[in-house]
């Protein structure tokens, strides 16, 4: 049986932000200084959210004069999907009563 | 499009993707692009050496610095070791570079790498990577000290032959190659098999009389074994994947291995029994350990006449691997079989010298149709090989 394990807490950050607005396609640098994570754990989260299919990537179709074009990203279907379901896991685990069991983080 | 500021937040970044790997390389663009919207010199900072974590944390960065800590390491226990002989620490440290060489470039796409998929392709390259450690391992306890022999210390040889095996071990797990694990299976099985029979019927370490002598029949029965082993796994193969390439490349495997398997018996029983190893030098050779030293080179002899034939049906093997497009490529091929079936003539008629010369060209023209074949060559379905990358 596979198990699915839960995301790390930074990740649940990033899906949560994506999450917030999910058709605006978002910057690296400026969600990474909005969810606090610097580029070292950023990049590796996006990296392994774009290869599991969950984060759409793109490039800027039309970047200003003299500027290289940068990375846009947001959520595929089943990345929303995966932020409803954690942050739906989150909500039952902060309820009275119901004590939350760590996993290790992906 | 504007380049990144020559600063030190710019060179990182740079750096970080020229260390990602291929697949990642856009990912670095996109690193490179937002460097550009970081403000203030901290800042920027701090997000290059992120990135160059990033890059740095990728299994294939990991997979580089684990090749560099084991080549350092491999250096260090020859300097720290005791090989006090010049000419060894020379030879054994120049082997240590060619297999790291060998072992990056058989992590990378290209003729020698990356590994197959199967399990067969994949148990195959970790054996030969532990082989060659091995062997590693015994030249350096084997070459501590005083060398009593001098230069002839009986190494090269064996070095070169471990690099012609390395290299088409490489070359034959590879992605790319041609040889399916049925044939890669059946062959080192049956030259494992063929390789224990062909030992115990040669005479022990030259002059002794054969291990087989005490066999029913005098084990001469285990010749059939020695030429039915390959033979069989051939005709498995050809049945199995309907492919004569396939076949033919079992065979070569299967004989290479043979040999392998005769010289490491060979040379093990003179390195684990030492004492009782046959005196074959006369006795105004020298002192004890100089004889003991003359002896195992001579005994080492028939052995060597072993890795030779080895090495021939390795370069065959290695120009056989892939299917000849080219005609320079066509030509490379008949030139070493032919070359291999000139040194067959040559050293039946006793004419062992030109034999030695013949084997030495046909190895060049081998590697040199190994590394002229096409790349990644896609083998017709049924033939039970890899896809081609």
């Amino acid at each position: 049986m596979t198990r699915t394990r839960r995301p790390s807490p930074q990740t649940v950050k990033v899906l949560a932000a994506l999450a917030a607005d999910p058709s605006t396609w978002r910057y690296g640098y400026e969600l990474g200084q909005q969810v606090g994570i610097k580029a070292g754990s950023l990049y590796p989260i996006l990296m392994r959210l774009t290869d599991r299919g969950l984060l759409e990537a793109s490039w800027e179709s039309d970047p200003p004069v003299g500027r290289p074009p940068r990375h846009l990203y947001r959520l595929t279907g089943s990345g929303l999907a995966l932020a409803a379901q954690v942050a739906a896991d989150a909500v039952e685990r902060d309820r009275p009563g119901v004590r939350g069991e760590l996993r290790s983080a992906w | 499009m504007s380049r990144p500021p020559r600063d030190v937040a710019g060179a990182l970044v740079a750096l970080a993707v020229r260390l990602l790997p291929a697949a990642r390389r856009g990912w670095g663009q996109a690193m490179r692009a937002e460097l550009l919207q970081v403000e203030g010199g901290r800042a920027r900072l701090g997000f290059a050496l992120g990135c160059v974590r990033v890059a740095l944390a990728q299994p294939a960065a990991l997979r580089a610095l684990g090749h560099l800590a084991a080549t350092a390491a491999a250096v260090t226990l020859v300097l720290a070791g005791g090989v006090t002989y010049p000419g060894a620490r020379f030879e054994i440290i120049a082997l240590v570079a060619v297999l790291a060489a060998l072992a990056w470039r058989g992590g990378r796409p290209g003729l020698l790498g990356p590994v197959g998929r199967s399990r067969t392709s994949r148990a195959v390259r970790a054996a030969g990577y532990a082989l060659a450690c091995g062997y590693l391992v015994v030249s350096v306890m084997d070459h501590r000290g005083p060398q009593l022999l001098g230069p002839q210390d009986g190494l090269l040889p064996g070095m070169i032959t471990l690099v012609l095996y390395t290299v088409v071990t490489l070359a034959i797990t590879a992605r790319g190659s041609t040889a399916g694990p049925a044939c890669l299976l059946s062959g080192i099985g049956a030259g494992l098999v063929a390789g224990l029979a062909c030992f115990l019927v040669l005479p022990f370490e030259r002059v002794l009389p054969p291990l087989a002598d005490g066999l029913p029949g005098h084990g001469l029965w285990l010749l059939l074994v020695v030429a039915g082993a390959p033979g069989a796994a051939m005709v498995v193969v050809a049945w199995r994947t309907r492919s004569a390439r396939q076949a033919l490349m079992t065979v070569l495997c299967a004989g290479a291995v043979c040999a392998a398997v005769v010289a490491l018996l060979g040379y093990g029983a003179f390195l684990l029994f030492p004492d009782q190893m046959p005196g074959i030098v006369p006795r105004g050779a020298g002192p004890p350990a100089v004889r003991h030293a003359l002896s195992r080179l001579e005994a080492g002899d028939e052995y060597i006449a072993g890795l030779i034939w080895g090495c021939l049906l390795v370069a065959v093997l290695g120009a056989m691997m892939r299917p000849a497009t080219r005609r320079f490529t066509r030509g490379l091929q008949a030139l070493t079989v032919a070359g291999a079936v000139l040194a067959l003539i040559g050293a039946a008629a006793g004419e062992e010298g030109a034999a030695v010369l013949v084997v030495v060209a046909t190895l060049v023209a081998g590697m040199l149709a190994l590394f002229a074949g096409p790349r990644g060559e896609r083998i017709p379905s049924g033939a039970g090989g890899q896809v081609g990358s």
